[in-house]
């Protein structure tokens, strides 16, 4: 993890300097996949890649992972993919990655360097923790017989699992601000902090709302 | 790589097309028994938002039908307008019947309203929160009474209570949960209950509650519950609710047939496999070899082979 694009290079004899290239790692068969293992040096090589169509460059990523959200939803609620749950997912969790590139815009308000889109679109990038997450529970859900996913994948394990899943986008969110923005060791975690923070808030309000003040925030009743 | 990423997207496509092919409703047979109509129904079941539920209130609906409930209630956390949008979805298609709740969330307490149709607070005790649901002419239903909520039931509570869950999926992951709620229901002596306290993970109504109905409608299976005319039926086969109609329903075929989930089998058990598998292989395949066309310069990455 604590590589960089040219150490990569480096070792690989190739230079990462003027015209030429680093040479990528023969496992990183996709961003995403890089992106998990290597973020300081993916995200340093990706944010020298030149951009592509901007419009697209935003909204690709973004919509390809609530397309994955839909896709969960349909996997765990009915053991297959159909296109209202799917539909209905996708558009439920969109809400969420809405709110992150909300978070991502106020935590880069004045960032001039790279376009938004292009931060957007390497931002999602690196959700490759998340989508393994999903997958994952994805496979729970649509093999295993209910009594056993149930006994599995009740909510010990999805927390459990959900918050080491957050643990490691952190790291790779706090190498993108890094790599890709050039900021501070402390500028970088505290970004990275702050953008998990809004996500996990706005994910708590639409998700957990009713009965947030009656439980979760321990109001004792008379 | 290109190749690699067409066939994940055709798989994902077949997915998507055998799975919404294999989604269809079951219609329950009419069961009568003892002279009562026989329902499928599920008193807790949570839709998003607000409820930390997966699919939205018209997909709930949908989806409960898909799994041959014939009545549900909407039972959001603290609140009731996501029930109130299930409810006017199911009056327009039809089926199954919705009935407005809410699963009151204290720190002390779970406890289901269900016919109600204002929002009941939360901060108050269980007994006074039961007679506020019996003032709007509905059922109060201690939801999944494990020991840590013991003490909110005293006796006068219990008193008013009009049923409890004795079965509900913590059965299937914590043995000792379930024996608490066992318990709890060999304490209070009230109507017997199984919900799947669903929030979008697993089966609809994969915990369930036979109601005896003398006539189809939310007053009716209201009237059946306060009349303890209910049969449940555990993992193990074991059945709880009115001895009577145990017995009544342990002899009936009809009635076995609907102890069963929908059928899967044939042409639609097919097609949902495929699903499954086409599915999770494309979106595997997607997620390793990316999703999207490598920008110009992955390609041009000298040396880098047949990357891109």
């Amino acid at each position: 993890m604590h590589f960089t694009a040219r150490e990569d290079a480096e070792k690989m004899g190739q230079t990462n300097s003027g015209s030429e290239s680093a040479r990528l790692p023969p496992w990183a068969v996709s961003p995403e996949v890089w992106l998990m293992f290597r973020p300081k040096a993916a995200y340093e090589w990706l944010a020298d890649a030149p951009e592509g169509r901007k419009n697209w460059t935003a909204a690709r990523r973004p919509v390809y992972f609530a397309f994955l959200l839909g896709c969960f939803v349909s996997l765990v609620a009915s053991q297959r993919l159909t296109l209202r749950h799917v539909a209905g997912g996708a558009i439920n969790g969109g809400l969420l990655l809405l709110a992150q590139i909300a978070a991502l815009r106020i935590v880069c308000w004045r960032e001039r360097k790279v376009s938004f889109s292009r931060l957007v679109d390497l931002f999602f990038a690196g959700y490759g923790p998340w989508t393994l997450w999903i997958l994952a529970f994805s496979a729970v859900w649509a093999f295993l017989p209910p009594e056993r996913a149930f006994a599995f994948g009740w909510s010990g394990s999805i927390a459990v699992t959900a918050g080491l899943v957050t643990i490691w986008s952190v790291y790779i969110n706090y190498r993108f601000f890094e790599g890709v923005l050039r900021r501070s060791k402390a500028g970088a975690a505290w970004d990275a902090l702050r953008i998990w923070a809004m996500c996990w808030f706005v994910c708590i309000l639409i998700f957990g709302w009713g009965a947030l003040w009656s439980e979760y925030l321990r109001i004792p009743g008379r | 790589m290109n190749a690699a990423r067409w066939i994940s997207v055709c798989l994902v496509a077949v997915g998507l097309l055998a799975g919404t092919a294999s989604d269809t409703s079951r219609k329950n047979p009419v069961v009568m028994l003892g002279g009562y109509r026989v329902l499928a129904a599920d008193f807790h079941i949570h839709s998003f938002p607000l409820s930390w539920a997966l699919l939205g209130p018209f997909d709930t609906v949908v989806e409960a039908n898909r799994q041959g409930l014939d009545v549900i209630a909407l039972t959001p956390h603290n609140l009731i307008w996501v029930g109130e949008a299930g409810q006017w979805f199911s009056r327009w298609t039809g089926s199954p019947r919705v009935i407005l709740g809410e699963e009151i969330v204290s720190r002390r307490f779970h406890l289901l309203g269900i016919g109600i149709h204002r929002t009941i607070g939360w901060n108050q005790s269980a007994a006074n929160a039961i007679d506020e649901i019996h003032a709007q002419g509905g059922i109060a239903i201690a939801a999944h009474p494990l020991k840590k909520y013991w003490r909110a039931y005293d006796a006068e509570a219990r008193g008013k209570l009009d049923g409890t869950e004795v079965l509900h999926p913590l059965a299937y992951q914590d043995p000792k949960g379930y024996t608490e709620m066992q318990e709890f229901y060999a304490r209070a002596k009230v109507t017997a209950i199984g919900d799947s306290d669903y929030h979008g993970l697993g089966p609809i109504g994969w915990c369930r509650t036979f109601v005896f109905v003398r006539e189809d409608s939310e007053g009716g299976v209201l009237e059946a519950v306060r009349a303890g005319r209910t049969v449940v039926v555990d993992r193990d086969g074991k059945s709880y609710g009115n001895p009577q109609f145990i017995a009544l329903a342990a002899n009936d075929p009809e009635f076995q047939g609907l102890l069963r989930p929908p059928s899967e089998a044939g042409l639609r058990g097919n097609l949902a496999m495929t699903s499954r598998v086409c599915g999770m292989l494309g979106l595997l395949g997607l997620f390793v070899f990316g999703c999207f066309r490598p920008e110009r310069s992955w390609r041009q990455i000298p040396g880098s082979g047949a990357r891109g």
